[in-house]
């Protein structure tokens, strides 16, 4: 039985740092306010084994994490990007009113790591259906966060939405195109970190404004 | 041992030469084999000064171990300060050098210099030129001249001692007919060896290029003498022995010609096992 843990990407504006790992930070580096504050402890990280990840709070902050800020103070980053546990997410729903910014889809910050023998990574990516699909291999436009489809800076792929090694099937409810999605269906894929880097697509966190 | 090397383990025909070159290294895939192999080094008590990580460059000149990109990213810095530090405490390392084409000619090769160095908090070196096995040896990577920090910056010479490149002749060690030079004393620290040992003394020198400075007053310790075709030959080992003085025939047989020698601390080192062994030698026969 695969376990697996969703992450949420959000800006990280690092405000109180009350341990070498347990901090407080903003979403947004203009906010003061002490109540839109989200507390987080970076030592409960996806380092933990796959049995203790209810406990996690945090993506990594090293080589193949998502999270970065810290990874602990007061030597670490300040600014950056915190991959939160859906459990925090939650918490701290009030705090994340505003967030994805309008235009963006939640999935495109998310990640999923799935443990099953080995732990695996995706990201979210959305993506428009750009050509129709021959068999399983779509042709597929990357939006970027922040962007809009038909731009012409949008990466194009042809991706095989059979091939495991490649995008998390549709079936784990991630996923959302599929072979018969007609073109310019618009939705989201989530690809392995493998694929990603492949693809050139290893950077989902665009919005560099923001710290990410 | 002075230095670590990990070689990237990855098929390629430049890193297999690099392989075939080094006589002692480790192999790593990502960031979590090269914190398995220190652990491992650190577990086994081994000390070393240098750690030097070889492989591919990437854009912008960012190392690549395995799958392991070394590049400007939070992570990287935070992959050193986090998991790799404790081991290089551990390990003594003092200096961390990124062996692969210009890891440290582009400015965010620069940056990734200087992330890293502030996540291990050790000097990091790259490289400002392409690299590749000819700059190896048995010993490792040995074309230090090539090596800058994230401010462009030389490596801290750790020899005193330095003889400008450009002034260097390419009269080679082999070149020059060995002899025994100007007149000697029984006063001065003379040391005959048979050739055998001329031959392994002779190893630690760089015989490639030679210098001329008849102005050179320092003292040699010891003078190294031995037989060879019926004549004598002599090595004059100067500063330390990082220096060492040939002489030849005209117009090398009054001020010789200087070579430098590639590993001062192991020829030391080997000076004092030849010594040590003819003190006990000698203490055994009183």
């Amino acid at each position: 039985m695969a376990t697996q843990l969703l992450l949420t990407g959000v800006p990280a504006f690092v405000a109180h740092v009350t341990g070498s790992t347990a901090i407080q930070f903003a979403i947004d580096e203009n906010d003061f306010n002490p109540a839109n504050l989200i507390s987080v402890d970076l030592a409960n990280n996806t380092s933990l084994p796959p049995a203790q990840w209810g406990n996690v709070e945090v993506d990594i902050s090293t080589a193949g994490g998502y999270s970065t800020i810290g990874p602990r103070f007061r030597s670490g980053a300040y600014i950056g990007a915190a991959y939160i546990a859906e459990k925090v997410r939650i918490k701290f729903a009030g705090a994340l009113a505003d967030w994805p910014p309008a235009g963006d889809d939640i999935y495109q910050y998310q990640a999923v790591l799935r443990a099953n023998g080995d732990v695996r990574r995706f990201h979210g990516f959305k993506v428009n259906v750009f050509a129709p699909t021959t068999g399983t291999v779509a042709h597929l436009e990357f939006i970027r966060p922040g962007g809009t489809a038909g731009s012409s800076v949008n990466p194009r792929r042809w991706i095989d939405l059979a091939d495991a090694s490649v995008v998390d099937p549709a079936t784990n409810g991630f996923t959302t195109i599929t072979a018969q999605s007609p073109v310019g269906t618009i939705g989201a894929v989530f690809l392995t970190s493998t694929a990603m880097a492949s693809q050139s697509l290893d950077k989902p966190k665009v919005p560099t404004a923001f710290g990410m | 041992m002075v230095r670590l090397t990990v070689i990237s383990d990855s098929a390629d025909r430049e890193l297999d030469a690099v392989r075939r070159t080094i006589a002692a290294f480790d192999r790593v895939t990502d960031s979590d084999t090269l914190i398995d192999v220190l652990r491992g080094h650190a577990l086994r008590r081994i000390h070393a000064a240098t750690l030097d990580l070889v492989g591919h460059s990437r854009d912008h000149g960012f190392l690549v171990l395995g799958n392991w990109v070394l590049d400007d990213s939070p992570q990287t810095s935070a992959t050193f300060s986090e998991l790799v530090r404790p081991w290089l405490d551990a390990i003594g390392i003092r200096e961390v050098r990124l062996l692969g084409c210009s890891t440290g000619a582009g400015e965010r090769a620069r940056t990734a210099l200087k992330k890293i160095a502030l996540g291990a908090r050790r000097e990091v070196f790259g490289t400002r030129r392409y690299v590749s096995r000819r700059d190896y040896d048995a010993r490792g990577f040995v074309s230090d001249d090539v090596l800058l920090n994230s401010s462009g910056m030389p490596p801290d010479r750790r020899d005193p001692v330095g003889f400008l490149l450009g002034a260097a002749t390419a009269v080679p060690l082999a070149a020059l007919e060995l002899g025994a030079g100007p007149r000697l004393t029984s006063e001065q620290p003379l040391l005959p060896v048979n050739e055998a040992v001329a031959a392994t003394i002779i190893e630690y020198v760089d015989c490639s290029r030679s210098w001329v400075l008849p102005g050179l007053l320092a003292e040699p310790n010891p003078i190294v003498l031995w037989s060879e075709h019926n004549s004598i030959r002599r090595l004059e080992l100067l500063l330390d022995c990082q220096v060492v003085r040939a002489y030849g025939a005209y117009p090398d047989d009054e001020h010789g010609r200087l070579f430098r020698v590639k590993d001062p601390i192991a020829l030391s080192r080997y000076l004092d096992e030849i010594l040590r062994s003819r003190n006990a030698l000698r203490a055994r026969s009183t």
